[in-house]
């Protein structure tokens, strides 16, 4: 027959080892050893359950009989069994059985070796060793937990200062928004300025062919240098595919790919030259034509209609011609994103892959062919021909004569109002939208120029206009101010001091501001958005520490997926840094960061005794 | 207008286009000058019905269980080619059909760097040994052409050689089961040069692609000579199904391919493969099986050239035309009454699996990649955290530096020898990955060159081509001495492997992977080991790497057995690693396809196989990947793995109730550890199947042999879910057996489809009715750590009142089982009565031999009133245990009885 096998010896004497284990039963914790004893016919009762009685040798048998695991402290037969480690001159720990008897000697949680008391592993006490260690850490804990004290109070400072300045801005505010409501009462109950309020019905329809004018101005502008852009960029994805692409691997797809380009690029090669070289190409030579004619006075702008039309049309049929392509460019980078071979993993490649996925999911829905109807033309020249109808009966009127202000001020006035408003307008539209690429913004003066002198009602309009716009100034200001001091920032208003984290990880760069935007970027420079801040919440983990965990969300759209959002915790450390991020659903990331801003505020006397409370 | 159609053009490329790219990477037999022509020619001959070939009868010599001759090639009267044949009877009754070709007239060019004569070696790889001649063995030389042999225990079989019309037929008891050239598709291209074409081709050939290749990516494929092919038809009389020749990601039983692509195997680089495609794929087992109610038989196609197989379902019978582009005619006839004797004749000829470390039948977490010490080492952490076992931790191609194999990146992995300890501290293993290309100027590639063991160019110079690091050479394990270099580069001490005692080897990309080669390979004309085209051992590259690999690290480790993954393999490649089916796709298909596909590789012996869990491409849903992993505890090798691109998915991602579902089926493959490790043996002793298809185990029943979704691991039928949103499945109960339910022991019974509830957490999984299962149900966190605990059996009674059950133990690990350090026991459940008797082995080994519980199934639990306690005996000693009654069962308790002897457990 064979031999005795070596785990028999071992543990088949178990139930008598147990039963004579030197301090009471193998693995019970000593307060509960007095459980473990049997009744006067030698049996036993599982702790939980007395209705199962047991012979007391069933203790530690290495089988379980107690639903409870209370028949085998010692060894692993019971899923839920607890098996106790004394770790004498350590912390004593209660185990979970599946740790016993495993040929491991878990040192981490059973220092003294008791739970390998069943096999022929040896495990030597390391209890001293453990007790050390334990120290050492707990030291370097410390330090580092009065170290993010140190930053953490100094940003305390900051931000305490912060809200001060902000609410002695917002005093000065209120003050001078009491102080100009008084200014409009008065200017209000001016006789002369009360003489003009039954002009106001025709200003505001005369308004509203302008906003009219400008919205369809505008979007024709605005729509053209969006896909235009949009263009652009499909276009630098394609070349530098083309470029930096590994010629060596051999994927069909991306073969394909650059090859569709290049026939797109040869067959629309005047296009492409029309593109760098040809000045109607570019949004702002037209656009400055319009300016130019929206700027020579609202006489000239009726007399110069069609032109301004041809401009429109021109900048909407260059939009449309853009589109065209652009659908051709698109239709090539999906087939890429289908079909190239990721294995290959062509880092340029796979670059191109997901620029091409980020921008075509990203991609304004009004970028599409718009038809240029004649409607749109007729609108245009109804609405300047309405203008023009208007004007001219009311120059009719007085068509010869010096402009008496007095007789005819206020449809002269009207008039000059209209003009000035236009041209405010087309300031203000210029200045706010395009000063980056298209005209610089006037100033102010020129902006206001060319006007007749005022009158004292003129005046008193003016007047109350300045006003008016610079009490919705102050009061968008107030109530700004007010949110800004209303809303949570944390304890202590830790957040409420800017904070921009900067790293890179695995290729790609993070920039995460706590309170605003967290980007990414790739080595190619294109730049995604994965979320604007939303909300926060604190988790309390202990006196010293707890989870901040800042909540992100409406970042860009992923290629066939949701919009991107994001959860950043925030753990202590004197330095700011990005740990980690992690994907935990498709476009939905986790950032770690170690920041002061996620250390607890601890006072100086709970911090003198936390080598105590560790 | 011009711009518009070039829209639409595009348009229309789109709608078609996801998968058209891959295909047109690969060459259709259309786009293949051999195959174009053998199938030309087949069909020719068809409509001419002429016969070129016939074996010239004066050439004749019998010896013992052979016979040799020459067939002749007609053209006329004059112009004969000759071409030397042999037919070998072997032992386990089958035959083996040798042809060549005598090319010493052809005078090849005196600058040629090659061989001239055909290709013969595929066998010394394929076959684990010289093959036996058969002891039994009877000839007769008939007058009219025929020859006919004998042979068999009782002469049982018999072969036909018809001389004159050149046809071999395979007849068992009487009755033709296999004939060889029953369609005339017989075709050998001999040798001719290149402006001597025209007289030497037959009416009935094309010759396209004779001497150059139009495919766009192989366009420089020299070609040195010309035409070579060789080919045969094989009828299978009678038999509607065939199986095998994998890798493909097909059904298991093989289709009809009249109007498709014929099946090709061609060892591949296929990303994101198709399913239900006949496409190459990364490995080739040229084994095909057929199988009839009361006779299964079996062609092996010994060449590792590239090769298309045409299938043809024509009546009752099935055609096949076996192409391949050059080499030998060396082929295997087996004829048996089962389909398990079919794979395991074929295992004593190409050897068994080798019988794997318990640790790699345990879970395997794979990601491309765990990027640094500190990821790897919290992944392991984490699976404590959630109890979660796992034993082996995978690293892709990042570890290195600029993927130069053998190095690692200091910056994330400065110390791997310290993180393997760690490891190592729970019994946990390393897998590191080690590929064929070695980067151009490091010291191991310098050594590569300076020993001069590099594939070579047409022209003799070293192959350079693309591969994850840039350009590469590929190291020639054709050649022998590659093996004293390759055992030097995983030597203890080295570099790369320290004296880890817990790091084994991924061979990835063996086909090998070239990616700036034609069809992602090498060019034809690249020159191996012996001075032969790599056109003729193309796909038994891979297994000379990863026999390389094993002779490696069995040198490294001495008694210890190695473990490796391949994703390239040939016939023969299971005697030392593993496989997996490559590049799969997180969709349902794939899941799905993964379970025919496993089972066609036990079929064809090569068990040790497994399908990426969660799918590598791309991203499963939550429910896909639950599922994935309730399949998965039952694929034989177990591993999770993903791509780069793809979000982490480790069990606890993806958060409940998934995770726990999750974790219940890596825990169920874990108490299963016991039953696989003894499939594993059982396979590597006599030739089993691990995954076993429904047809196996009832051979007899026709309405079996094409269900491919449900198989049996022992004693348990296993139906896994693979449909999106599944709440119930269909099973088809093969018999009238009782089968019980795995977790509530709830009882199913009778033969025909049942449907079982299966909401998200249940694994359809049952106790066949007459089996013991051996289990250990402790929760450890690995295998290794299961060491100690004693096992549990599950006695599911069947409708005779019986059970049979069988259970092996080694140390899991040494090559000591050996020498007999390991126990071989059998157990029997009769009527009331359980008993233990060890068959084999003499233990000696440290591990657990005794049991815990005995848990006994039936389909009516009042049978067992009257029974109070059970009666243990044992060495003549005898004890009680007590007994009680759970969900259904009768359990009893610690019988405290030793596997290593026999024992005897009576209900009293």
């Amino acid at each position: 027959m064979p031999l005795p096998n070596l785990l028999l010896l071992l543990l088949l004497p178990s139930s008598s080892l147990a039963t004579a284990y030197i301090n009471g039963i193998q693995g019970v914790q000593p307060s509960l050893q007095h459980l473990y004893k049997p009744n006067s016919n030698g049996q036993w009762t599982c702790l939980n359950h007395p209705e199962i009685k047991l012979s007391f040798s069933q203790i530690n048998d290495n089988y379980c009989d107690c639903p409870d695991g209370s028949d085998e402290p010692g060894t692993s037969a019971c899923a839920n069994g607890q098996f106790y480690c004394a770790n004498d001159g350590f912390k004593p720990q209660v185990i979970k059985s599946y740790l016993v008897n495993d040929g491991v000697c878990d040192y981490e949680l059973c220092c003294d070796g008791s739970d390998e008391w069943g096999t022929d592993v040896v495990c030597p006490n390391r209890c001293d060793e453990m007790r050390v260690n334990e120290q050492q850490r707990k030291k370097k804990k410390i330090k580092e937990i009065k170290e993010g004290q140190l930053v953490l109070k100094k940003l305390m400072g900051i931000a305490s200062a912060e809200r001060l300045e902000i609410e002695t801005q917002l005093q000065t505010k209120v003050d001078q928004f009491g102080e100009i409501a008084g200014q409009l009462q008065q200017l209000a109950q001016d006789p002369e300025y009360l003489k003009i309020s039954k002009d106001r019905k025709e200003e505001v329809r005369v308004t509203q062919i302008l906003d009219q004018i400008k919205q369809d101005v505008n979007h024709s502008f605005q729509i053209f240098i969006s896909s235009k852009e949009y263009h652009s960029k499909l276009v630098e994805i394609l070349k530098s595919l083309k470029e930096t692409y590994n010629e060596n691997l051999n994927d069909a797809a991306v073969k394909k790919t650059i090859e569709d380009s290049q026939y797109h690029f040869e067959s629309y090669r005047g296009e492409y030259h029309a593109d760098l070289n040809d000045p109607q190409s570019s949004p702002s030579k037209p656009w400055q034509k319009a300016k130019k004619i929206l700027n020579s006075g609202f006489r000239n702008i009726v007399k110069q209609y069609r032109t301004l039309q041809n401009v429109c049309t021109h900048t909407l049929s260059k939009h449309n011609e853009l589109i065209k392509r652009s659908a051709e460019l698109e239709g090539m980078l999906t087939y890429l994103i289908n079909n190239y071979n990721p294995n290959f993993n062509d880092l340029n490649v796979k670059s191109a892959v997901q620029s091409a996925q980020d921008l075509l999911s990203n991609k304004d829905p009004q970028l599409v062919n718009i038809t240029v109807d004649h409607q749109f033309v007729d609108k245009l020249i109804q609405e300047l021909s309405e203008i023009v109808k208007y004007v001219d009966t009311l120059d009719k009127e007085k068509p010869t004569q010096a402009i008496q202000y007095e007789t005819v001020r206020p449809f002269l006035n009207l008039r000059q109002k209209a003009e000035y408003k236009l041209r405010k307008w087309i300031n203000d539209f210029i200045g706010k939208e395009y000063n980056h690429n298209l005209v610089p913004i006037p100033e102010k003066d020129t902006q206001l120029g060319g006007f007749s002198p005022i009158d004292k009602t003129q005046q008193i309009q003016q007047q109350i206009d300045q006003l008016t716009q610079s009490q919705k100034l102050l009061n968008s200001e107030i109530l700004n101010t007010q949110s800004k001091l209303g809303q949570n920032y944390g304890p202590n208003d830790i957040l409420r001091i800017p904070r921009t984290i900067r790293s890179t990880i695995s290729d790609y760069d993070y920039t995460i501001s706590f309170m605003g935007d967290i980007k990414q970027s790739n080595s190619q420079k294109s730049v995604i958005k994965i979320g604007h801040f939303k909300s926060f919440q604190i988790e309390d983990l202990s006196d010293f520490e707890y989870q901040l965990r800042l909540s992100f969300g409406n970042g860009d759209r992923c290629w066939n997926g949701p919009i991107r959002k994001a959860d950043v915790v925030v753990q202590c450390g004197a330095a700011e840094e990005i740990i980690s991020v992690s994907e935990l659903e498709k476009c939905q990331y986790e950032f770690i960061v170690k920041s002061p801003v996620g250390c607890k505020f601890i006072d100086e006397h709970a911090l003198a005794g936390i080598s105590d409370s560790l | 207008m011009k711009s518009w159609s070039i829209f639409c053009l595009l348009t229309v490329l789109l709608a078609q286009g996801v998968f058209a790219v891959k295909k047109e990477l690969f060459k259709r037999c259309d786009q293949s000058g051999f195959c174009q022509r053998n199938r030309h020619y087949a069909k020719e001959i068809s409509q001419t019905k002429n016969n070129y070939y016939s074996i010239d009868t004066d050439s004749l010599i019998f010896g013992q269980s052979v016979i040799s001759g020459i067939i002749q090639k007609s053209f006329n009267e004059t112009f004969k080619v000759n071409l030397p044949f042999e037919i070998q009877v072997l032992e386990n009754d089958s035959i083996r059909f040798k042809v060549d070709e005598d090319r010493s007239s052809f005078d090849l060019k005196s600058t040629s760097l090659l061989e001239k004569k055909r290709y013969d070696e595929a066998w010394k790889y394929a076959f684990a040994q010289e093959p036996k001649l058969s002891a039994k063995y009877q000839v007769s030389d008939s007058l009219d052409g025929h020859i006919a042999v004998r042979y068999g225990k009782s002469l049982e079989y018999s072969l036909d050689i018809d001389t004159a019309s050149f046809q071999l037929t395979v007849s068992f008891d009487g009755e033709p089961q296999v004939v060889l050239n029953d369609r005339t598709f017989f075709n050998v291209e001999h040798i001719r040069a290149k402006d001597q074409q025209v007289p030497n081709m037959l009416p009935e050939e094309t010759d396209f692609d004779t001497f150059r290749d139009s495919f766009k990516d192989s366009k420089r494929d020299t070609l040195p000579f010309g035409p070579e092919s060789i080919a045969v038809d094989v009828s299978f009389k009678g038999f509607r199904h065939v199986y095998g020749i994998p890798e493909h990601a097909d059904t298991m039983s093989l289709k009809d391919t009249t109007s498709s692509e014929p099946y090709r195997l061609y060892n591949v680089d296929i990303f994101e493969y198709e399913t239900n495609s006949k496409l190459p794929m990364y490995g080739a087992i040229p084994l095909m099986v057929a199988h009839k109610s009361g006779l299964s038989t079996g062609l092996f196609w010994v060449n590792g050239a590239d090769t298309f197989i045409d299938v043809k379902k024509e009546g009752t019978d099935t055609q096949t035309h076996w192409i391949s582009e050059n080499g030998v005619i060396d082929l295997v006839i087996f004829i048996a009454k089962t389909p398990q004797e079919i794979t395991k004749n074929y295992a004593a000829l190409t050897g068994t699996t080798q019988l794997p470390q318990l640790f790699s039948l345990g879970y395997h977490q794979c990601r491309w990649n765990y990027n640094d010490e500190d990821d790897v080492l919290t992944v392991s952490k984490t699976m404590d955290e959630y109890e979660i076992p796992y034993d082996v931790i995978w690293l892709d191609v990042e570890y290195t530096v600029e993927k130069k194999y053998f190095t690692w990146n200091p910056a994330h992995f400065p110390d791997p020898e310290r993180m393997m300890a760690k490891l190592d501290e729970t019994g946990r293993t390393l897998v590191a990955i080690i590929d064929p290309h070695l980067k151009l100027d490091y010291p191991v590639s310098d050594e590569l060159v300076k020993h001069d063991l590099a594939l070579k160019t047409n022209k003799g110079d070293n192959f350079k081509g693309h591969c994850w690091p840039g350009e590469s050479y590929w190291i020639d394990t054709f050649n022998p001495k590659s093996q004293a270099f390759w055992n030097d580069q995983f030597s203890n001490d080295s570099a790369f492997g320290g004296s880890a005692i817990n790091l084994h080897i991924w061979n990835d990309m063996n086909e090998p992977s070239v990616f700036s080669g034609p069809e992602t390979t090498t060019p034809k004309d690249v020159i191996t080991h012996g001075n032969f085209e790599i056109r003729s051992d193309h796909n038994i590259y891979g297994l000379t790497y990863h026999q390389a690999t094993y002779g490696a690290l069995k040198q490294r480790y001495v008694n210890k057995r190695p473990f490796i993954l391949t994703r390239s393999y040939f016939a023969g490649s299971q005697r030392t690693a593993a496989m997996w089916t490559g590049d799969n796709m997180s969709q349902w298909s794939y899941l799905k396809i993964s379970l025919p596909m496993l089972l066609t590789q036990n079929i064809v012996n090569m068990p040790f196989g497994g399908a990426d869990v969660g799918g590598f491409f791309g991203d499963p849903s939550k429910e896909l990947l639950t599922r994935w992993y309730q399949a998965g505890i039952w694929y034989p090798f177990f591993r999770a793995h993903a791509h780069i691109d793809s979000r982490r998915r480790e069990p606890w991602i993806a958060g409940e109730p998934y995770t726990d579902i999750m974790r219940d089926a890596v825990r169920l493959r874990y108490r299963l550890l016991p039953l696989f490790y003894t499939k594993f043996f059982e396979s590597s002793k006599f030739g089993d199947v691990v995954l076993e298809p429904l047809f196996y185990k009832f051979p007899d029943d026709e309405s079996l042999f094409g269900i491919e979704d449900e198989f049996f691991v022992g004693g348990l039928l296993v139906k896994p879910v693979t449909d999106e949103g599944a709440q119930t499945v269909e099973i088809h109960l093969p018999d009238d057996e009782v089968y019980y339910d795995h977790e509530n022991y709830s009882v199913v019974q009778g033969k025909g489809q049942k449907t079982i509830a299966a909401p998200l957490e249940k694994i359809p999984v049952f106790f066949r009715g007459g089996t013991i299962t051996p289990r250990k149900d402790r929760y450890r966190r690995s295998s290794k750590l299961m060491k100690y605990d004693p096992y549990t059996l599950v006695v599911a009674v069947g409708t005779q009142n019986k059970a049979h059950g069988t259970l092996y133990i080694d140390d899991g690990e040494t090559f000591n089982y050996e020498s007999g350090e390991y126990l071989y026991t059998s157990f029997d459940y009769d009527n009331g009565t359980i008993s233990g008797q060890a068959l084999e082995g003499q233990s000696g080994f440290t591990g657990s031999v005794t049991v815990e519980k005995l848990q006994l199934l039936v389909p009516d639990i009042k049978v067992f009133n009257g029974f109070h306690k059970a009666s243990v005996t044992q060495d003549g000693a005898s004890w009680e245990a007590s007994i009680s009654m759970d969900n259904g069962s009768l359990i009893i308790a610690n019988p405290k009885v030793d596997l290593s002897g026999s024992w005897r457990i009576d209900l009293v």
